[in-house]
C-alpha cells in the first residue's frame, strides 16, 4: 500500500517532524503476532499503558483471536491477564493451544455493572496486570478518562469489547443498576444479541473518546480473514484498513 | 566505686555450702490419658462404649469404658470379641482431630505448672517440672495439683514422673503412677518391665524372648556392641534414652497468639466517618502485636455492638499472611461503606483469626521492573479487594483438565494461592474420524478412547508441557475460545461447515456419555462456531464460539 510505505519512510527520516506527535520516543508495544498489523499501527504493536476499543457486529467472529498471540508473549513475561465478567466462558484448551499461561490468567466475576470499571482501574494501576479484557454494556466518560489513566499508570494494556455501539456513548445506566441474570447485553441469545443502538457510523466514528487506540473489526469474505479498520490510533492521523489473517 | 564494693560487701558472704549436689537434668511428668479417644466423643456415660481403630485392616478395640472393662472388654481385642463379650457396647471410631484439639487445651493447662510442655508422646502431656518444684513444693503436690486441673477438663491422666522423658512416658502408658527422682535409680525402676512395652518390632521382640530376654534388666545386662549389632541401633537408642542418657530435645508447645481490642463509643454512632478511626487504631494495634511476634494475619474478624439489636460481624480472609494495617483499614472501609449499619454503634471489637509466620517479600536485587514474579504483595493486595468488594468468588482462575468432553475439560478454581498453578494435565490426543461431510460412509464403531484417559495422566505443574501437548498437537482440531454454558439447538439450514468431523465419544463410565460430531462452521453473520451433531437425537446444536 501506498500509504504504508510513505507513513514508514516518514517515520523512518529522523528530520521529518510531524504535529501531534512526539516522533522518536516510542512507546512501548507488545507485538500483535500479525505482521500487517504491527506495521500499520503506530507503535509497531499493541499499545502497552493504553485503552484500545474494539468494535465489532457481534460476538464470536474472531476478534479475541487478534489478541490471543500478544496475551501469550504477555502471559509468558508473567504478568497477569484478566477477563472481567467475560460474556461466556473462557475455554482453557483453546488459551492453551494459543500458548498462553493459565495460570497468569484470571477471570474475574463482578456483580455488578458499576464494579466492572472499578475492577478494571483497581488492576490495571497495580502493574502487574498486563492486559486486561471487559465487555462492558456502557461506560461513561470519566471513567473511560480514569481506565485510560490507570492503564498508563500500570503500563498495561486495556481492551473494552463493544458491539457496535460506542463505548463513550452517553448511556451511563443508573449506578448498581442490577444487572440482568445474562451479564449485560453481550450475552443472552448466541444468535439474537441485542441490537446496537441505531447510531449512524459516521457519527460514530466522528466521536471522539478517550481510547489511545480504536479498531473495528469485521468478518471478512474469507472464512480465516478479518478486516480490520484501524479508526483512530495515537500517532496517528488517518484510517487505515485492511485485512488480517486470524 | 569498685574499690568500694571490695570493702564493704553488699551481700554477707555464706560459708561454703556442704556438697549438696544440687539435682542436675531434667524431670519429666508424664499425664498419659488412656481413655482420651472416648474423653472427646459425646457418649453416654450409663453405656458401656469403646472406640475402634484400625490394625492390619482389622477394626480392633482401641479404648474402653469402665462399663465395657467390667463386662471384660480389653483394648486390642478383635471388635467381634468384643460385642460378644458386651452386646450392649456403643463402638465408635477414634476423632483424630478432636484429640488434637483436646490436648492443645491439655497442653495450655500445662503451662501453667511449667513453660515448657511437649506434646511428642502420643496422648500425653510431657511436662519439664524440675524447675517448678520449688514453687509447687515438691512432685507429690504438682502431681495432686495438675491431676485436679485435668480432672476438672473432665479427663483422667495416669502421672508418672522421671528423669528422661521416654521413661516416663513409658510409665504412664503402663499405667504406674511412680516417681524417679534420681537418674541413677531409673534402671532398676524399669527393671521389671516386659520388653513387650518397648515400641519394637514384634519380630525383634520375638527373636530377644527366644535368647531368654524377658525385661529391660536382661537387656541391660547384654553387652551393647553385641546387641546393636544383633538387633540394630534403634534399640540401643531407646534404651539409652530410657535409662537418661537421652540427647533428643523435645519440641515445645506454646499457644498461638491471639489478638483482641474493643473500643467503646462514647455514644451510639451511624456514620462511617464517627466510628472508623476507632477501627483504625486497633488495626495499628494488631499490626504492632503481629510485628513483635514476627508473623502475620491470614484472618481478621470485626464485631460491631449494636444498640438493643444482636452484634453483627466483618471477616476478612487474605490470600497470604499479612501485617499492612492500610491495607486492613481499605478493605474494612470498602465492606462497610458497602453494608449499612442496621443500628447506631456503641462498640467495635477486633478479633485475629489464624496467625501464620511472616514471609517477607522478595525482591530482585537490582529492581527489575520485568522481573516481577506477579505474586508481589500488592498484587495480592488489589486481588484481596477485588475479593472484599466482589465475593470471594469472584476471583477465579483457569485450568483445563484431562477430558475430552468439551464441557468437562475446563476447570475454574478459586484458588486462594495464586502461587500454585492449577493442576494441569496432558490431554491425551483424540483421535479424529475424517468423515465427508457429504459422503456417508458408514464409520466403524470407534473403540472408546477413554481408557487415554483412564490411564493414569501425569499432572504437571507447569502448563507449558500441556501448552506443547495442545500447541504442537495438529491432531486436535482448534478449540473455540468461548465455550457456552448450554449448548443450544439450532437449524442446520442456517450454518455452513468448514471442517471435517470431529467425534468425540465418551464418558460412558460416569453417566456423562457423549457421541457428537464437531464441526467449524459459520453463519450468515459472519460469526465462526463451534457446532455439533448430537449422535444420539441427530440434532444441531452450537457449542462454541471462535472469539
Amino acid at each position: 500500500m501506498n500509504g504504508d510505505t510513505l507513513e514508514q519512510l516518514i517515520r523512518s527520516h529522523p528530520g521529518i517532524w510531524r504535529g501531534r506527535r512526539a516522533e522518536g520516543k516510542s512507546r512501548p508495544a507488545v507485538a500483535t503476532g500479525f505482521p500487517e498489523l504491527d506495521t500499520a499501527l503506530p507503535d509497531g504493536g499493541w499499545p502497552l499503558g493504553a485503552l484500545m476499543e474494539i468494535r465489532m457486529p457481534c460476538l464470536g467472529i474472531g476478534e479475541l483471536r487478534l489478541l490471543l498471540p500478544a496475551m501469550a508473549s504477555i502471559s509468558r513475561a508473567g504478568r497477569w491477564i484478566a477477563w472481567v465478567t467475560p460474556p461466556h466462558r473462557p475455554y482453557a484448551p483453546a488459551l492453551l493451544q494459543a500458548g498462553v499461561q493459565l495460570h497468569r490468567l484470571l477471570v474475574v466475576d463482578a456483580g455488578q455493572a458499576a464494579d466492572i470499571p472499578w475492577s478494571l482501574e483497581k488492576m490495571l494501576r497495580s502493574g502487574h496486570c498486563g492486559m486486561a479484557l471487559a465487555w462492558p454494556q456502557s461506560l461513561a466518560d470519566h471513567q473511560a478518562r480514569r481506565l485510560q489513566l490507570a492503564a498508563e499508570e500500570g503500563g498495561a494494556l486495556a481492551v473494552l469489547f463493544s458491539l457496535g455501539m460506542e463505548p463513550s456513548d452517553t448511556l451511563v445506566r443508573a449506578k448498581g443498576a442490577a444487572r440482568s441474570q445474562h451479564k449485560g447485553l453481550l450475552v443472552g441469545h448466541a444468535f439474537g444479541f441485542a441490537q446496537p443502538t441505531a447510531r449512524s457510523h459516521k457519527a460514530a466514528t466522528a466521536n471522539s473518546s478517550h481510547a489511545a487506540l480504536r479498531i473495528e473489526v469485521k468478518p471478512a469474505e474469507a472464512e480465516t480473514g478479518l478486516a480490520v479498520d484501524i479508526l483512530k490510533a495515537r500517532g496517528c492521523l488517518h484510517r487505515t484498513s485492511l485485512l488480517v489473517r486470524a | 566505686m569498685l574499690a568500694l564494693a571490695q570493702t564493704l560487701p553488699l551481700f554477707e558472704e555464706s560459708p561454703p555450702a556442704p556438697e549438696r549436689r544440687p539435682e542436675a537434668g531434667r524431670l519429666w511428668l508424664c499425664a498419659h490419658f488412656p481413655d482420651l479417644a472416648l474423653e472427646v466423643l459425646p457418649i453416654n456415660p450409663a453405656r458401656p462404649a469403646a472406640t475402634v481403630e484400625e490394625r492390619k485392616g482389622r477394626p480392633v478395640i482401641h479404648a474402653v469404658s469402665a462399663g465395657a472393662k467390667q463386662a471384660g472388654v480389653e483394648p486390642g481385642m478383635a471388635l467381634a470379641a468384643a460385642l460378644a463379650l458386651c452386646p450392649g457396647l456403643d463402638i465408635r471410631s477414634r476423632d483424630p482431630m478432636a484429640e488434637r484439639e483436646a490436648l492443645n487445651r491439655l497442653a495450655e493447662t500445662g503451662l501453667d505448672f511449667t513453660p515448657w510442655v511437649s506434646l511428642d508422646q502420643p496422648e500425653s502431656l510431657l511436662l519439664e517440672i524440675r524447675a517448678s518444684l520449688n514453687l509447687f513444693g515438691g512432685t507429690e503436690k504438682l502431681r495432686v495439683g495438675l491431676r485436679s486441673r485435668l480432672a476438672a477438663l473432665g479427663h483422667s491422666p495416669v502421672i508418672a514422673i522421671a528423669p528422661s522423658s521416654e521413661a516416663s512416658a513409658l510409665l504412664a502408658r503402663l499405667g504406674l503412677e511412680t516417681t524417679v527422682s534420681e537418674t541413677q535409680a531409673l534402671r532398676s525402676a524399669l527393671g521389671r518391665v516386659p520388653i513387650a512395652a518397648l515400641s519394637l518390632d514384634e519380630k525383634k521382640v520375638r527373636r530377644l524372648l527366644k535368647t531368654g530376654v524377658r525385661h529391660l534388666a536382661d537387656l541391660w545386662r547384654l553387652p551393647r556392641d553385641g546387641l546393636a549389632r544383633r538387633y540394630g541401633s534403634e534399640l540401643l537408642r531407646q534404651l539409652d534414652a530410657l535409662s537418661g542418657a537421652e540427647t533428643r530435645i523435645l519440641s515445645a508447645y506454646h499457644c498461638p497468639p491471639r489478638f483482641t481490642a474493643r473500643r467503646e463509643m462514647p455514644l451510639a454512632l451511624e456514620r462511617l466517618d464517627h466510628f472508623f478511626p476507632a477501627i483504625e487504631q486497633m488495626t495499628e494495634e494488631f499490626a504492632v502485636f503481629l510485628k513483635a511476634r514476627d508473623a502475620a494475619a491470614s484472618e481478621l474478624k470485626l464485631i460491631l455492638h449494636h444498640q438493643g439489636r444482636p452484634a453483627s460481624g466483618l471477616e476478612l480472609r487474605f490470600r497470604s499472611g499479612n501485617r499492612d494495617a492500610s491495607h486492613w483499614c481499605r478493605l474494612l472501609r470498602e465492606k462497610l461503606e458497602r453494608s449499612p449499619l442496621p443500628a447506631p454503634l456503641i462498640a467495635v471489637e477486633l478479633e485475629s483469626g489464624s496467625i501464620v509466620p511472616f514471609e517477607p517479600e522478595r525482591t530482585d536485587l537490582f529492581g527489575d521492573e520485568t522481573a516481577q514474579s506477579g505474586d508481589g504483595r500488592d498484587w495480592q493486595a488489589v486481588l484481596e479487594q477485588l475479593q472484599a468488594r466482589l465475593g470471594s468468588h469472584a476471583v477465579q482462575r483457569l485450568a483445563a483438565v484431562a477430558d475430552h468432553r468439551p464441557e468437562h475439560a475446563l476447570h475454574r478454581d478459586g484458588g486462594k494461592s495464586s502461587r500454585t498453578p492449577g493442576r494441569v494435565f496432558h490431554t491425551p490426543t483424540p483421535e479424529p474420524t475424517h468423515v465427508g461431510w457429504n459422503k456417508r460412509r458408514r464409520i466403524p464403531a470407534d473403540r472408546p478412547k477413554s481408557r487415554d484417559s483412564l490411564r493414569s495422566s501425569q499432572p504437571t505443574e507447569e502448563n507449558e508441557a500441556s501448552a506443547a501437548s495442545y500447541g504442537t498437537n495438529s491432531l486436535l482440531s482448534l478449540r473455540p475460545v468461548w465455550l457456552l454454558t448450554e449448548p443450544e439447538p439450532l437449524a442446520a439450514k442456517d450454518i455452513r461447515l468448514l471442517s471435517e468431523a470431529e467425534r468425540i465419544e465418551s464418558g460412558w463410565w460416569d453417566g456423562g456419555s457423549i457421541r457428537r460430531d464437531y464441526h467449524r462452521a459459520t453463519d450468515r453473520r459472519g460469526r465462526r462456531l463451534w457446532v455439533y451433531r448430537d449422535l444420539h437425537d441427530g440434532g444441531w446444536y452450537l457449542h462454541g464460539l471462535y472469539g
